[in-house]
């Protein structure tokens, strides 16, 4: 980070905030860092009637898991950042697997670890860094979506009650940002999400803004296997005696 | 002399759980595995004989209702069914203290994993943690003596499972699991009905009989099961639709006498 970076994100924090002490401001350029990180990286989430979509706008190749029972979106500043997210999911579901079994890797609890761990990423001393990569967990067995944000602020969406909406992450450029909803907003008017008008947005921004890697699907073509139910759902009571 | 105060220093950090006698710090300062073959040795004195099975619509367990000291009877209304979670149930023979420890932390896992995530914990989970739990205790010279049956369902997919586990930290899993002094002739009994088990095709009451009559054939020749005819076993379901409950004991009631009666015309009991 720049000398001039650093002067002008602690005034812009001065500025609403007086008496900024030493390790406030660290906090708050940590957070500002990562910001001007993800200025340009966006991930979204649209969805009109039935159909619904994922556009991924990034610098970096964005990273696609499937977990079984849920998948992962994300997207960072960098490959490397991409990479660390990447292994502490990993280690998140190594850990849940040995303590407990495959099953009980839930969306909920990669949802609570990443959320703490980014929160400390960002809050903690020993780091040096805020890790610039945001998260969208897409549950379609309990019908939720999950955002994180670097910071570790989350949010869920049943997805069932989500209409005609679209749920926006990173693309902290108040530029692009403006841009990026005044578009998605007249495709939401227009009700057209149709691949053809996402690629079309997709190319619009990734020219305009230089942006190298773009990733465009819907979720349900990552398949989720189907409950197996295997033993009989009449209650006992109700059986002949 | 050296040793000596080294073996003091070891005892102050390990629990005192862990010295079950004399001689359990060896001269290399490991814990001395003697105590746990004695421990195992108590455990098949102790008596119990608890039960578990598949049937059409979940999972049954059962057991006996003694509980014993040696040779005196301490109590003949114990319930060794326990609620672990609302779909899950835990017994086990052995040490009582040991036991409700076990079944405690269970209970805590279970809970703590439902309030911080949302959902319940898997069958596989819970056996999966109670192994290393009991691993865990082994390798540090605690031998928990608590041989342990978990029983309920995994989520996704969903289907009933039965685990046996054993101090040491193995689990298994089965169509059929009976353990405690008595579980021999119990699961002499089950055998029987190995076929019916696995294709699942017994309905509430032939499952009830037959768990029934498991308890009864390991009453009649253990020491340390409850005899039929004196306490009515304890006997729950777990199904998929309504979860852990108590079968009530006036049903269990009429399918012990059934089987007094049977047993009496056949000129099996006086």
């Amino acid at each position: 980070m720049s000398p001039k970076t650093v002067k002008r994100a602690v005034a812009a924090k001065k500025r609403r905030k007086s008496g900024l002490s030493g390790m406030l401001a660290e906090l708050y350029l940590k957070e500002y860092d990562a910001q001007r990180r993800l200025g340009n990286n966006t991930c979204i989430f649209i969805k009109v009637g039935d159909q619904q979509r994922f556009l991924v706008l990034s610098d970096n190749p964005p990273e696609v898991q499937n977990h079984g029972r849920f998948f992962t979106v994300f997207m960072g500043a960098s490959t490397s950042e991409i990479g660390e997210a990447t292994d502490i999911l990993g280690e998140i579901k190594g850990s849940i697997n040995d303590v407990y079994s495959p099953q009980d890797f839930h969306s909920t609890v990669a949802l609570y670890f990443l959320s703490r761990y980014l929160k400390g990423a960002v809050e903690e001393f020993w780091s040096q860094r805020a890790l610039a990569v945001e998260f969208m967990i897409f549950d379609p067995v309990f019908e939720v979506l999950h955002t994180i944000k670097f910071n570790g602020d989350y949010e869920s969406y049943a997805i069932g009650e989500v209409k005609d909406t679209f749920i926006l992450l990173g693309a902290y450029n108040p530029k692009l940002r403006r841009e990026l909803a005044k578009d998605l907003q007249a495709c939401l008017d227009n009700a057209d999400i149709s691949k053809e008008k996402m690629k079309e947005l997709r190319d619009k921004f990734c020219q305009k803004y230089n942006l190298q890697v773009s990733a465009l699907f819907e979720p349900e073509l990552i398949r989720v296997p189907a409950s197996n139910v295997k033993v009989s759902a009449v209650p006992p009571d109700k059986e002949a005696s | 002399m050296r040793r000596e105060i080294f073996e003091e220093a070891l005892r102050s950090t390990i629990p005192e759980s862990a010295l079950l006698s004399e001689t359990a710090i060896k001269a290399n300062g490991r814990p001395n595995f003697e105590n746990q073959k004695e421990g195992y040795k108590t455990l098949l004195d102790s008596g119990t004989t608890i039960l578990a099975f598949h049937f059409k619509h979940g999972v049954m367990l059962a057991g006996d209702r003694q509980t014993s000291s040696w040779f005196s009877i301490m109590s003949q209304e114990t319930v060794k069914v326990s609620q672990i979670g609302l779909y899950s149930g835990f017994m086990f023979a052995g040490m009582v203290s040991d036991g409700q420890a076990v079944a405690e932390s269970l209970r805590r896992a279970d809970r703590d994993f439902r309030n911080r995530f949302g959902v319940p914990l898997s069958l596989d989970g819970m056996a999966n943690y109670l192994s290393r739990f009991l691993r865990i205790h082994y390798n540090h010279g605690i031998f928990l003596e608590a041989w342990g049956i978990i029983a309920g369902f995994n989520f996704n997919p969903l289907e009933s499972k039965i685990y046996s586990v054993e101090p040491a930290g193995s689990k298994t899993a089965s169509i059929f699991a009976t353990t405690g002094s008595g579980g021999d002739r119990a699961e002499d009994e089950l055998e029987r009905f190995r076929g019916k088990i696995k294709t699942l095709v017994l309905d509430t009451k032939e499952a009830l009989e037959l768990a029934v009559r498991a308890v009864y054939m390991a009453g009649k020749k253990d020491m340390g099961t409850s005899d039929v005819r004196l306490a009515v076993p304890s006997v729950a379901v777990i199904t998929a639709d309504r979860g852990f409950e108590f079968i009530k004991p006036d049903r269990v009631k009429e399918a012990r006498d059934r089987l007094v009666d049977q047993e009496r015309r056949d000129g099996n009991v006086a």
